[in-house]
Formats: C-alpha cells, structure tokens, sequence
C-alpha cells in the first residue's frame, strides 16, 4: 500500500444475508483527493461507504470477505475486522448523509455534540473548536447569533452545512459523503461543492453522488458500481 | 357509493357512541347493584372499614391495600428487569440475538395466566416458605414476583416499540459520529422516548392491577389488613372471584359491587393519565 494511499481493499465482497451486494471490490482511494462513487441506485454505493465507517457492523445479516485497509494517524486499521471497536474509527472518518439530519438540539450543541461524545469537557475549547468547524462550513457568520436556535429551524442548505460542521468538529482524516446534496436545491448544493474542494486540502473526500455533472466538477477519480462490482472511469 | 358510505359512516358512529354508552351503563349498573352496601355504611366507611361479615363489617379496605401493594410492587420489580430487557433488546445485545429475544417475549405475553400461577405454585412457593417468608409460602411478596414476570413481556414490548420509534436518522447520526451505543441510548433515544417508557409503566400497572388469577393462587387470599410483604393478603380481584363462587345475595356478595367500582375509577384514573402522558412530547434535547 502506496504511502499516498488512504483506503485500499483488494478482492472485499459485501452480503446482504445470502444477497451479495458488492462483487470482488479492489480499489486505491487517494489522501487529500475527492473519491466519487456513481452508479444506479440500489448498486452498493452506499454498502460500500458503510465499509469505510464500519457501519456495517450495526446492520444484522451483513458480512464481508476480502481486504479492506483504512490508514489513520498513519496506522493501518482492518475494516473487515468485527471486533475491533468502530467508535474510535468513525471519530476519524466522518459521514454525512443523503437527508441532513441534525440532532434536535440546538445548532451550537449539535456541533458540540461529537465533542461531549469523545469526552471532551473543556467548555472554552468546545467553544473554539465549535467555532472553527462553523467558520470552515462558512457557517460562522450566519448562525453566530442564532447558536441557541433549535438547528432543524435552519433551511437545508444551512442544515446539511451543520452537519458537515459536526462531523469536521471531530478532524477527520476522511469524510464519507452520500449524495450530500441530492435533498437540496441548486444554490445550495453549489454551496456545499464549493465547500468540498476546500475541505480537500485537509480531508479525503468520498463521495457517493449520481450528478455526472457534480462528479465532473468536483471528483479527482471516479468508480462507477454496476451489479456489485466498481470499474474506474 | 355515497350512499353506503354514508350508511358505514353512520353505522361506526352507532358502534362508537354504543361502546362508549356500554361502558358509562356498567358504571351506572355497578352503583346500582352495590347500593344496598352504600346505603348501610356510606362510600367512605367502605372504603376504610375492615372485612368482617360476622359483625356486619363489609369494608373492603384490606383488599384495597392488598391490590395496590402487590400491584405497585409488582411494578417496581418488573420495572427495571423489564428496561433492561429492552435496552439490551435494541441496543446492546448481539444483532442476532436481539430479533429473537423478542420473538421470545412476544411469544411470553400469549402463555395463559393460569400456567405461570401453577408453575409458581410448585417452584417459587415451596422457596419462599423454605428460605424466605416461611408460613405457607402465599403472601404478598411471591404473588407479586410471579406478577412482575408475568407483566414484564408487555412493558417489554413497550418499552422496545418506543425506543425503536427514535427517528433512525438521529441514531444513526450518534453512531456515524462515533457514540457508543450507552452514549446513543443517554444522550438521545432515552431523552426522545421517556413518555413511551412512562406509558408502559402505567400499562403495566393497569395490567398487575386487574390481574385475578395470580393474587389468588399465590397471595393467600387473608382478609386481614397486610403490614409487611411476607404477609397473605387479598386482592379486590380475587376477593371478586373469592365470594362470587360461594354466595348470591347477602351483603358479602354485594361487596364486590364496591370492589368493581373501586377498580373501574383507579383504571379510569390511569386512563387519564396515560392521555396526560400522551400529550406530553419531547420538543428536543
């Protein structure tokens, strides 16, 4: 595995049950670089994404065969590997999701929430930190005086953005994306590209979206999954 | 079709207004029945007089303390057995375990009454009367162990539907930014789905409230006023069951009229509460 390398895994098959999902996967995922993921629904993209946060290990029925390497803190982790605790893993590899979900507290202590999380107690550095993520998200100057407001109130360009905040809060070496800004209008979603070119320069962005458009815009490589196996484009 | 469905409409509004009548006449039919009794002592000195038909004493007092300690007791036991079943249930039980542990307690809530009572009578009894309570075995203390087991599947179920009821979005979000499944549980679904979990209890209550059979088999059925838990004691139900079978129209029998009266105004009450709680909802965290 190439230094340069992020993620790699070499032959990984995703069931469902007895339904494979992902067939013979091996890709190279590079640091720092947008990663898109294409393909028709239903194809795995997203199976594959909850490879990487070890989300699968919450899904009943779910197993995987083959390789599947993660190098954070420059330490290689086996995501195949079901024993190992996930919440460590997924303070470094942050996920932000299709429908923005912020939690139903207000918009400061939804950023501050994976905070209290990992045990952090310290409220100035909760406070700088909170926002630091705010200001990356480009967040900071429209919701500094609403901090105390419930964070659903926010439209949903501004919601799926807090979010994104929340994850980057924890300093993630990577952040999974699924098709972040299919819920949301033009304005917004040209926002949050904006947003992930910048966020390149200290992230690994995996982004799983069905806009060839956006993929073009914004993806260094693309795979596309079709029946459970990925190709590069 | 406007027609029909003007009929259907009609004819589920008389099935409406009909059980909601059924319910006010058994009321009405129970003050009714009970009014010999009322009109020789008055609510209050039945309320809070002693059994004692021998000296023309019909109070229904002890089994009034009877019912609610073993009820409340009951409740207590279960109560947290009961949490815990559903938190490992969703949260922290192997995934392929979870789905049928509570097949299993599903499967828990269709066993007849009677068959827990029975197994209680050859098992827990003979244990209280060795190693516990002593006497007979049958006291306040065994009725409400069996109790408690055998409302646990329903709290259970309950307990388990309202905390699976927290949106999956926020659990997954808790997850996906590193929670453990303790911190998932604290910090978010318990907060959302407190006034489920109040609900069950209160179904709970209801439920070890108007249980006959098991007070019956297993508490021993004494007609004194209990002061401690390994004491026997009657419950209103059992007391129902108890001088129903035996007579017809003396005054004892028309005790049970208070009995009925006291249980339909404390389920009534829970009733109540249980609306109160339904509108009570969580705005956020």
């Amino acid at each position: 595995m190439q230094p340069t390398t992020k993620i790699h895994t070499n032959g990984l098959s995703f069931y469902y049950g007895k339904m494979q999902v992902l067939q013979d996967v091996s890709v190279e995922l590079q640091d720092r670089r947008i990663t898109a993921i294409t393909g028709p629904s239903g194809s795995g993209k997203s199976s594959f994404l909850s490879v990487l946060n070890r989300m699968w290990t919450e899904i009943p029925g779910v197993h995987l065969q083959g390789e599947a390497h993660i190098r954070l803190g420059g330490q290689l982790h086996d995501l195949c590997d079901k024993r190992q605790p996930a919440q460590h893993l997924r303070r470094k590899v942050g996920m932000v999701f299709q429908t923005p979900n912020p939690l139903p507290m207000s918009i400061y202590r939804n950023v501050a929430f994976p905070l209290k999380l990992s045990g952090c107690s310290d409220r100035q550095q909760i406070a700088a930190q909170v926002e630091s993520a705010l200001r990356r998200t480009l967040l900071w100057d429209e919701v500094k005086d609403l901090l105390k407001k419930d964070a659903r109130q926010l439209s949903g360009g501004q919601q799926q953005r807090l979010c994104i905040a929340r994850s980057l809060v924890l300093e993630p070496e990577v952040l999974l994306l699924d098709e972040p800004t299919s819920a949301l209008d033009v304005a917004a979603s040209a926002g949050i590209e904006d947003l992930l070119l910048a966020l390149k320069q200290d992230c690994t962005l995996v982004l799983v979206s069905h806009y060839l458009d956006q993929v073009k815009r914004l993806a260094d490589k693309v795979y596309r999954v079709d029946n459970g196996r990925m190709v590069q484009l | 079709m406007p027609i029909l469905s003007r009929t259907l409409e009609r004819l589920f509004f008389l099935a409406a207004i009909g059980s909601a009548l059924l319910t006010a006449a058994i009321f009405l039919l129970l003050c009714q029945l009970g009014k010999p009794l009322f009109q020789h002592g008055g609510l209050g000195t039945l309320l809070c007089s002693p059994w004692n038909p021998g000296h023309g004493q019909y109070g229904i007092y002890p089994m009034i303390v009877g019912s609610l300690s073993i009820a409340f007791l009951s409740v207590l036991i279960s109560f947290p057995f009961s949490l815990g079943c559903a938190f490992f249930i969703t949260h922290f039980g192997p995934l392929a375990l979870r789905r049928k542990l509570l097949n299993l307690v599903r499967f828990m809530t269709s066993i007849p009454t009677v068959v827990y009572g029975f197994v209680a009578l050859f098992l827990l009894v003979p244990f209280m009367r060795e190693y516990l309570t002593g006497g007979s075995g049958l006291n306040i203390l065994t009725a409400s162990l069996m109790l408690a087991v055998l409302i646990a599947p329903t709290m259970i179920i309950f307990f388990v539907d309202s905390l699976q009821r927290v949106p999956l979005s926020y659990r997954q979000a808790v997850d996906a930014l590193g929670g453990s499944p303790a911190q998932q549980l604290l910090y978010v679904v318990l907060p959302m789905a407190w006034p489920g979990i109040l609900n069950g209890l209160l179904l709970g209550l209801g439920r070890a409230m108007g249980d006959t059979l098991i007070s019956l088999m297993l508490a021993g059925n004494a007609v004194a006023v209990p002061t401690a838990m390994t004491q026997a004691a009657r419950t209103l139900t059992a007391h129902i069951a108890l001088v129903m079978a035996a007579d017809f129209a003396s005054m004892e029998f028309q005790s049970i009229f208070a009995c009925g009266i006291f249980l339909y105004l404390f389920t009534a009450l829970l009733i109540v509460a249980l609306r109160l709680v339904g509108r009570l909802s969580p705005r956020g965290l």
